[in-house]
């Protein structure tokens, strides 16, 4: 009797907090949120079973392995891996800094009338479809780092650093798919960073500047340290776009399922393998390992942006993390 | 007050320096009588600020004696804040403010060609109305202004520290959780904190506006106190809405108005207790009895 009565109570409350048009709005809203979920799972669910064989024939050793021969059956996914993780962090390296020097600029060293056009045009980087950044990356950039970078580096220091060491006349490669990448998640890094860096409450700068901070100073001790946490979770969202980029990578990076110690030889990324071989895939088990090799990297951005949460999370309870 | 500025306005503006003349002249004497003979630490002359095309006060000149506290009042939108920020010129970061008129700070421009904001910032410290401390330590919050301003090792910022937090009578309540977010504090020990951050830099003059007006009466004669205490070494210009904060505070109180476009005037400036109790300016005199504003 009496949970009755609080249960009806309890709908007569819930009633009355959605009445009308909230009802059906909070349904629709539930709806979608339900289909998230089970979006979510149907891709783990079609992956899991498509990589059932892979799975079975390699087991964790695919992670380790680096053979990748079709022909033979050998598959391992380790250079994919290696390639998507170290290119991954070749372009945050590139757009982190530069990202956040350019939200700074918009923010607060740009003349008021520049700042639209300014905003807008590196805003517009990340409307460029990423087919094109592939063709600018083959005809314009690898012909130019090759020239300027590659050569006189490997030619310099490539003996004594395996890092940049040579040939490079085939071009594409991991630095160079980096680069590339960098330039692409360039835009989101920019563009997060300066809306956050716009949301720095006054008093906290006005706070530095009363105490005698100069202009560099007030940005460096006041809006940056006020911004860390949306700035990395900008670089992060970054990242997220850099590991899983097909095209632009495909173009540039060479695919070539290897592991070199050179940054100026070809490599693969896990989503330019998968792009590449899964239309002319012709065993079960190459197409099996590939969507296996999917699943990996469909980890690999769930660890990455777990990290981002963690240290989103970290970073905002503790203020400036500092 | 609609039908008045007719009348006021054609002598307005002259009479405002002879008025204020006497004033100064009078309130010196009247100083002097006191027997707290002071020089000026700092002082505007026909100092007007704009932004953009909008006078917000206009010909203000100001005396403010050294190690006196002097307090500004008036109605909102007469322009205080506006006023007190041209003194350390917080203006100058606003592309939309000018600044027109003098500041002087120990007879010398504040505004003069040769002359570093910041060095000027780092001499006049300013308290703001919303306790606004780091996302930082309490140590970090104080020793902030230190750590980039100064070449102290780090004995001697601890020392300074130690040295403001006591000034801001703040070192026995945080003396054992220095490493504690200074967020965590109450907002009275959060203004005292961006009080101890202000002294920590050693200025010479202090800002104050609307310093305590965020916080309960108990945080509030606890921040009157510490005034009084630090008027003892240091010049202290504060801003008000507070009649009563103003007569227990200040030494001189400055009374503003708005003009008829707006734009803030000085009406009256005199001792304290001259301007509670035996105003000349009838418009002081009904802000004070609380019949305006
Ligand atoms: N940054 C700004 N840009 C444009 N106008 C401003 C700015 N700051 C203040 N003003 C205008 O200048 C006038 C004076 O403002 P100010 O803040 O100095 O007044 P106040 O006397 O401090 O008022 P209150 O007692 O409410 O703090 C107001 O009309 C205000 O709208
Ligand atoms: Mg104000």
């Amino acid at each position: 009797m009496r949970t009755e009565i609080s249960a009806d109570s309890r709908r007569i409350r819930l009633g009355r907090q959605l009445q009308h048009g909230d009802l059906i709005f909070w349904i629709v809203a539930l709806l979608f949120a339900v289909l998230v979920v089970v979006l979510l799972g149907a891709i783990i669910a079609v992956t899991w079973s498509g990589s059932a064989d892979a799975r079975h024939a390699f087991g964790w050793h695919f992670l380790t392995t680096t053979a990748w021969n079709p022909v033979s059956g050998q598959f391992g996914a380790l250079p994919a891996i290696y390639g998507t993780i170290v290119s991954s962090i070749i372009a945050l390296l590139f757009a982190a800094p530069l990202g956040v020097m350019i939200a700074i600029f918009l923010n607060s060293l740009c003349p008021a009338k520049l700042r639209m056009p300014i905003g807008m045009m590196v805003e517009l980087l990340a409307a460029i479809p990423s087919v094109v950044y592939g063709m600018w990356g083959i005809f314009v950039f690898i012909p130019f780092f090759r020239s300027y970078i590659s050569t006189p580096l490997s030619k310099t220091v490539g003996s004594a650093l395996p890092l940049f060491s040579g040939p490079v006349n085939v071009g594409r490669g991991l630095l160079v798919a980096g680069i590339i990448l960098a330039i692409m998640i360039l835009p989101t890094i920019a563009a997060i960073s300066r809306d956050v860096l716009a949301v720095v409450p006054n008093s906290q700068r006005e706070a530095m500047l009363a105490l005698g901070a100069t202009r560099w100073e007030v940005i460096r001790h006041a809006e940056l340290p006020y911004a860390r946490a949306g700035i990395v979770g900008g670089m992060m969202l970054g990242l997220g776009r850099a590991l899983g980029e097909t095209m632009a990578a495909t173009m540039v990076i060479g695919n070539t399922p290897k592991i070199h110690a050179s940054l100026f030889q070809p490599a693969t990324t896990a989503a330019s393998l998968i792009a590449s071989q899964l239309p002319n895939a012709n065993t079960d088990l190459h197409s099996s390992a590939l969507i296996y090799l999917a699943l990996v990297l469909f980890l690999i951005t769930l660890v990455a942006n777990s990290i981002a949460r963690a240290l989103v999370w970290r970073v905002s309870r503790t203020g400036s993390g500092a | 007050m609609e039908g008045m500025p007719m009348t006021i306005k054609p002598r307005g503006e002259p009479n405002l320096a002879i008025r204020f003349g006497a004033a100064t002249t009078r309130s010196l004497n009247e100083i002097a009588k006191a027997g707290t003979v002071s020089t000026i630490k700092l002082e505007t002359r026909h100092l007007s600020v704009k932004y953009r095309d909008f006078t917000a006060v206009r010909d203000i000149s100001l005396s403010f004696p050294e190690r006196q506290v002097s307090a500004l009042i008036g109605s909102s939108g007469s322009g205080k804040s506006t006023l007190l920020r041209a003194i350390n010129r917080m203006h100058d970061t606003n592309p939309a403010a000018s600044v027109e008129g003098q500041v002087l700070l120990d007879k010398q421009p504040v505004y003069g060609a040769h002359v570093d904001p910041i060095v000027i910032r780092r001499r006049i410290g300013m308290v703001f109305q919303r306790p606004n401390p780091f996302m930082k330590s309490i140590y970090d919050n104080v020793a902030y202004g230190l750590t980039f301003s100064t070449k102290l090792s780090k004995r001697e910022i601890h020392d300074r520290v130690e040295e403001a937090l006591r000034g801001a009578a703040l070192w026995d309540e945080v003396k054992d959780r220095l490493d504690d977010s200074a967020l965590a504090l109450s907002g009275g020990q959060q203004q005292r904190i961006c009080i101890a951050r202000a002294l920590a830099v050693q200025p010479e003059a202090l800002l104050m506006d609307e310093p305590t007006s965020a916080l309960d009466p108990i945080a509030t004669l606890r921040i009157e106190e510490l005034m009084r205490e630090l008027v003892k070494r240091y010049t202290i210009v504060i801003v008000t809405h507070n009649m009563q904060q103003a007569a227990r505070v200040s030494d001189i109180t400055a009374f503003m108005t708005m003009g008829s476009d707006r734009a803030g005037v000085l009406v009256e400036v005199g001792p304290t207790s001259r301007i509670f109790t035996n105003p000349t300016d009838p418009r002081t005199e009904d802000y004070i009895t609380g019949r305006v504003g």
